[in-house]
């Protein structure tokens, strides 16, 4: 008669715990996509891995997450221990065909996968998040530099991708959309998630001489005073144009070609290509990465095996 | 562009012929072949007109699953029988009927689409729902009598064990899309949690035959159970909490 320890193992690793576990997740999943608030609400969840927000402090109305975690946890022991025992005895038919090794791997991908997401629930992050120009930016502790950039527009002129050089800390890489900057292994990374022509300055004609002035500056000339306060867009009218001071007056809106007398006038804006990135990290990247490299070597050797039923898991 | 239009608009009579001759049993494989041809047809030309796949808007996208429905019909048009054919029929003839509702105008997709990581998560996914349909039309079969259990039982786990291997890769790209595009392979979507959902569903599925019950009527339930979950994720999530993924 098989010990209380051998039973409890032999449940712990069956298949059917795996089917009674795969419908409860399901059924907990299915609460949590009516629980979770609107993705575009304020109140919404970060739009992230972390586990923060159900832990810090928790609360009942997160009660199927942590019933989940719950659910998975006792799932990746089922399935750790299901594998690992018809693996070692090699006990199951057609041990040793590709779709047994195949069916084994996409096993340790998943265990893997579910791994990872656990180190992702305790460590991703939005680290930081930033408009980076020509001018040093700094973003979490690291100085970025955008020092070049070309968007490509598709036919009708609408945003097809960017191409933007990063310097950060070292020397630059190209980078585009979906072509993150890999920091520190692959736990830390640079997203590029926005590119455009921004207007940053404006250019005055003081005196007859052209000068660029950044927000916050001034340029004075004889008794006339110009300060650019800010460049905007005109929150009623809708154009573009500079909130200036002339002569520690007060402020006011003008747009191109506004005049001050006969030496002052703003004659243009000055735009500058600016990118915007997300710094993100998290330590179960790598490991998802080997999970699913595993888990599509596991798929791979299933289609180039002969067709036969085979598992890795003990009925 | 009333041209190409047209071949999805003779493929939507060649799917509503494929239907009242499944209704009449005297289906042909041509058929749903034929239609399929023509909307890939169209697919081809509007992907060459914007110089990539063409899943850019609801219209494409109910286009494509129908594409997807006439071409799992095809291939397993002899595994399967008229209860399970006129399921895809049906669902053809509603999801290919729908685009005529949708503007057809051609658009582009957005920076963060232009990567070969949703190239393939989403005709893999469809491909994996696809069969995950097949799966539950091979219930109807059986229920309907039309199978025995040892013929339905081989049938379905072939269409949920393909389904779930394509479903798989769906999920691996899908997944590293998320991290190379925005940063996070999950997020607390609808749409993202029913695909999971719907991956350890068919996962769970997959392992059924170790359960030592009665196959058949389980099976038919899980199958159509399947139908549902197929059905909340691809559509129905669009209308859950506000899902960014909506359509």
């Amino acid at each position: 008669m098989p010990s209380t320890r051998r039973r409890l193992v032999d449940g712990l690793a069956s298949s059917k715990l795996a089917i009674v576990l795969g419908v409860l997740a399901c059924g907990l999943l299915a609460i949590s996509s009516l629980a979770v608030p609107d993705p575009r609400s304020k109140d919404r969840l970060p739009f992230s891995e972390s586990f923060e927000v159900f832990l810090d402090p928790v609360q009942a109305k997160f009660w199927w997450f942590y019933a989940l975690v719950a659910v998975f946890s006792v799932y990746t022991l089922n399935a750790t221990l299901g594998t690992w025992r018809s693996w070692s005895a090699r006990r199951a038919p057609g041990s040793r065909d590709r779709r047994f090794w195949g069916t084994v791997l996409m096993h340790l991908g998943l265990i893997g996968a579910l791994g990872a997401h656990l180190g992702a629930g305790l460590t991703a992050a939005v680290e930081d998040t930033a408009v980076v120009s020509a001018r040093p930016t700094p973003v979490a502790g690291r100085t970025l530099v955008l020092t070049a950039y070309r968007p490509v527009v598709n036919a009708d002129g609408s945003p097809r991708t960017a191409i933007a050089q990063v310097e950060v800390d070292r020397p630059a890489r190209t980078r585009s959309y979906n072509q993150p900057q890999w920091l520190d292994g692959l736990t830390r990374w640079l997203l590029l998630q926005g590119a455009e022509e921004a207007t940053t300055g404006a250019r005055f004609l003081v005196g007859g001489e052209p000068v660029d002035l950044a927000p916050g500056e001034t340029a004075e000339r004889d008794t006339r005073s110009l300060a650019l306060l800010y460049v905007s867009v005109h929150p009623t009218l809708r154009s573009p144009m500079a909130r200036v001071a002339v002569d520690g007056g007060t402020a006011q809106w003008v747009p191109v070609g506004a005049a001050f007398g006969e030496d002052l006038a703003l004659v243009g804006l000055r735009t500058e290509p600016v990118v915007s990135v997300l710094l993100r990290r998290n330590v179960g990247v790598p490991i998802l990465f080997a999970s699913m490299a595993v888990f599509t070597l596991g798929i791979v050797l299933f289609l180039g095996g002969r067709r036969r039923v085979v598992s890795p898991r003990e009925p | 562009m009333p041209g190409p239009l047209l071949l999805r608009d003779t493929a939507l009579v060649l799917i509503g012929l494929w239907l009242i001759l499944e209704v009449l049993g005297r289906s042909r494989r041509a058929l749903p072949a034929a239609a399929c041809a023509l909307i890939v047809a169209l697919l081809a030309w509007r992907g060459l007109q914007i110089g990539f796949v063409p899943l850019t808007n609801k219209f494409e996208s109910f286009v494509g699953f129908t594409a997807t429905l006439t071409a799992v019909a095809t291939w397993r048009f002899e595994a399967s029988e008229r209860p399970g054919r006129l399921l895809l029929a049906v669902l053809a003839a509603v999801f290919g009927g729908t685009t005529l509702a949708f503007d057809p105008t051609l658009s582009y997709p957005s920076p963060l689409l232009y990567t070969g990581w949703y190239l393939a998560h989403v005709p893999l996914s469809f491909a994996g729902y696809g069969l995950f349909i097949a799966a539950a039309g091979d219930g109807l079969d059986h229920w309907a009598g039309h199978t025995s259990p040892e013929r339905f039982g081989q049938r379905q786990e072939a269409n949920v064990r393909t389904g779930l291997l394509l479903f798989s890769a769906a999920m691996i790209f899908g997944s590293v899309w998320g991290v190379v595009s925005w940063g996070a392979w999950f997020l607390w979507d609808a749409k993202v949690i029913w695909s999971l959902l719907s991956w350890f569903w068919f996962a769970t599925f997959a392992h059924l035959r170790y359960w030592p019950i009665a196959p058949g009527p389980v099976r038919i339930a899980f199958g159509l159970v399947g139908l549902v979950v197929v059905g909340i994720t691809y559509v129905g999530t669009s209308f859950m909490t506000g899902s960014i993924h909506s359509f």
